[in-house]
């Protein structure tokens, strides 16, 4: 995967649970779950805004690059 | 609500159509054979020549059930009763059931594909994976079916040669080749449907994986 997605990072900085993001954010526990495993195929905008402002984070803290196939 | 009631209804009428098919199959074979067709001119002159379609495979294939013996074949045409024996027809029986057989294979495989396709759209999984290989097994076997039928018209044809071989002058036998361009049509349709659907299941797979 080309994208990383540090979500677990960001949790774990602020010692916060999926379960209490989810609450946050509105975003359902299931999809977070997914987005933190790295198993989802695009992330929408309003997804993104929506975590970084409960993180109080960028886009940039969240996602990241690595060489190798999508 | 409304699509589930459609399914349904569907579903109902082709389990009838099939059931019915099925009861006619088994009726011709329990009344062992089956019938020409044909008619007379209005005044029946001997040495005229009767048109009589003996194939009429048409009439086989919607189920209805016909009635005749190779052994001793009648024709009954209005009160006229001819009663032929033919030298050679022996395995045509077996082969007109055994053609009927797929017939019907043919399209339960079909009806039954349609079933399960109402029954996920009712399910509202129209763009289910699996929906777009149902639709493209259906579209084949649509084409599958009219191959078949255009096929066995003439081996059904050349089966019958030894029969017509030894029927009174003047009666003639039709092994006329007819191939139903609308039916290939509807097929290629359904293929192309079905592309549709792959392409509709993709989105919907994307969609889904999409936070």
């Amino acid at each position: 995967m080309a994208i990383i997605v540090r979500l677990d990072v960001e949790l774990a900085k602020r010692k916060m649970r999926l379960s209490e993001l989810s609450e946050k954010t509105g975003i359902s526990a299931k999809n977070l779950s997914l987005l933190k495993t790295g198993k989802v195929r695009a992330i929408r905008f309003s997804t993104l805004n929506a975590i970084c402002k409960v993180l109080e984070c960028t886009p940039g803290d969240l996602l990241d690059y690595e060489e190798g196939e999508i | 609500m409304k699509s589930q009631f459609i399914a349904k209804a569907l579903t109902l009428i082709m389990i009838v159509i099939v059931v019915i098919g099925i009861l006619g199959i088994l009726i011709s074979i329990l009344a062992s054979g089956f019938a020409f067709t044909g008619y007379l001119p209005e005044r029946f002159v001997p040495s005229m020549e009767i048109p009589i379609t003996v194939n009429n495979l048409n009439q086989y294939f919607d189920f209805s059930t016909l009635k005749d013996h190779y052994s001793d074949v009648e024709l009954e045409m209005r009160g006229l009763n001819l009663e032929l024996v033919p030298r050679s027809a022996d395995n045509i029986e077996g082969w007109i059931y055994l053609f009927v057989a797929i017939y019907i294979a043919f399209y339960s495989y079909a009806a039954f594909l349609l079933y399960k396709i109402l029954r996920s759209i009712a399910q509202g999984q129209a763009f289910d994976p699996a929906q777009y290989v149902r639709i493209r097994d259906l579209g084949i076997a649509v084409i599958v079916i009219e191959l078949f039928h255009i096929l066995i018209i003439p081996i059904l044809g050349g089966l019958w040669s030894d029969l017509t071989n030894i029927l009174p002058q003047g009666i003639s036998t039709n092994f006329q080749l007819e191939i139903d361009f609308a039916v290939i049509f509807l097929g290629m349709i359904i293929l192309v449907l079905s592309e549709i659907f792959r392409q509709g299941s993709h989105l919907k797979e994307l969609e889904e994986l999409t936070v």
